[in-house]
């Protein structure tokens, strides 16, 4: 499992993330971008369990350099109306997903306390 | 009528005015010479004339309300005309949109279904492989530690095996169940790997689908930590593994790719 963090969000559906071929990264790779919760008590013990990762979103590395790739949101197909008075003239896009990105850096917002922002933990998804 | 007999009297007051004072006088005149028959003639052909400026005025005014009747009736039917075309151009369109949508959805199923089913054939093949070794890596069964609520969600976080934790997949499904003091198993909810700690032994899970009417006793159980709440559950791949005993699955992945190769070749 290669961990990252996110070095720059260069739009609302590309990320520059902190590790490139050296780290093993390859191109098609899937990583999710995600931040943890508190530690987790383990009720009967006492004992920490660890802290529960909380999935903010996922990307594709589609560009590899040595210490840095860049990646990108999934697809997704969309359906558009040319003509939105008419009952015909839809047309299929395909479309990267947006990510809710940090209202610093974007406008996009999905849920305000799982935003993405520069320095994010970053996961490859195994 | 009244109204119309005012604005009338109000636009031709000068005639009306000269007309009554004409014959007011003529009544005087007779009256204070007693000449009753004619005073009788005259009042006889007066009311005939009023009756009769009356009569004309009426049928004047049912003309009026006719040609408004007519008018507003042509109008009407015009419109009506209107949105009987307009009515039959949308059913036109709904005929159209269920056969553009059919053949649409005819082309996307022709074009995808093969490779679909082969792409879900290779994921679970590789799947119950992986939970044949998971069975075989776990020398004990997981044991279900709490359930956490965070973001909305539901998780369930469980201890295993290292060696075996490390077997799993983000998002490989689960099934949590529940056996009853009286040994009544049911299935509680669905659940696909979340996050996997393998130095720990750990699995945390996310609950996908309550199955039953578990959610509420779930939730309950992440709030209240309550330990003895978790009796009785466990949690299991969704696929039988027993199924599979007698199978080698090692490469059966591979050869569900190279049969549909095959077949999508033959085919064309």
């Amino acid at each position: 499992m290669i961990q990252t963090r996110i070095a720059k969000i260069v739009s609302p559906t590309k990320v520059i993330l902190a590790a490139g071929a050296d780290q093993g990264v390859q191109e098609g790779m899937e990583f999710v971008i995600y931040e943890l919760s508190d530690p987790v008590l383990d009720p009967e013990t006492g004992d920490s369990l660890g802290r529960l990762e909380l999935h903010k979103a996922r990307v594709r590395v589609s560009q590899v350099q040595e210490r840095l790739s860049v990646a990108i949101t999934p697809l997704r197909q969309v359906q558009r109306r040319l003509f939105p008075e008419l009952w015909t003239g839809t047309v299929t896009e395909t479309v990267n997903e947006r990510l809710p990105l940090d209202e610093s850096t974007a406008t996009a917002l999905a849920e305000p306390e799982l935003t993405v922002k520069v320095g994010d933990l970053v996961r490859s998804v195994s | 009528m009244a109204e119309g007999f005012f604005s009338g009297l109000h636009r031709n007051g000068l005639a009306w005015s000269g007309w009554l004072f004409t014959v007011a006088g003529t009544v005087f005149g007779l009256w204070t010479s007693q000449a009753y028959a004619w005073l009788g003639a005259l009042c006889a052909v007066t009311g005939l004339f009023t009756l009769t400026a009356l009569a004309y005025q009426r049928q004047r005014e049912l003309s009026e309300l006719e040609g408004r009747r007519v008018a507003q009736m042509g109008r009407l039917e015009r419109d009506l005309q209107t949105a009987r075309d307009q009515a039959e151009r949308a059913e036109r369109k709904l005929n159209e949109l269920p056969a553009n949508t059919l053949l649409r959805i005819e082309e996307v199923i022709t074009a995808n279904a093969f490779p679909q089913w082969v792409a879900w054939l290779v994921r679970h093949a590789e799947y119950v492989e992986r939970m044949i070794r998971f069975a075989q890596a776990s020398h004990r069964p997981m044991s279900l530690r709490t359930f956490v609520k965070q973001s909305g969600g539901l998780f369930a976080v469980a201890r295993a095996e290292g060696a075996a934790v490390a077997l799993l997949r983000d998002g490989d499904p689960f099934l949590l169940t529940h056996e009853s003091a009286r040994g009544l198993t049911t299935d509680s909810a669905q659940l696909v790997v979340h996050q996997r700690d393998e130095g720990e032994g750990l699995v945390w899970f996310r609950i996908e689908v309550f199955l039953g009417e578990e959610m509420p006793h779930l939730d309950a159980l992440a709030s209240t930590k309550d330990v003895a709440g978790l009796t009785g559950y466990s949690v299991r791949p969704l696929c039988s593994v027993e199924r599979y005993t007698n199978l080698n699955l090692s490469s059966a992945a591979e050869l569900i790719r190279r049969l549909a190769d095959e077949i999508a070749g033959a085919a064309g």
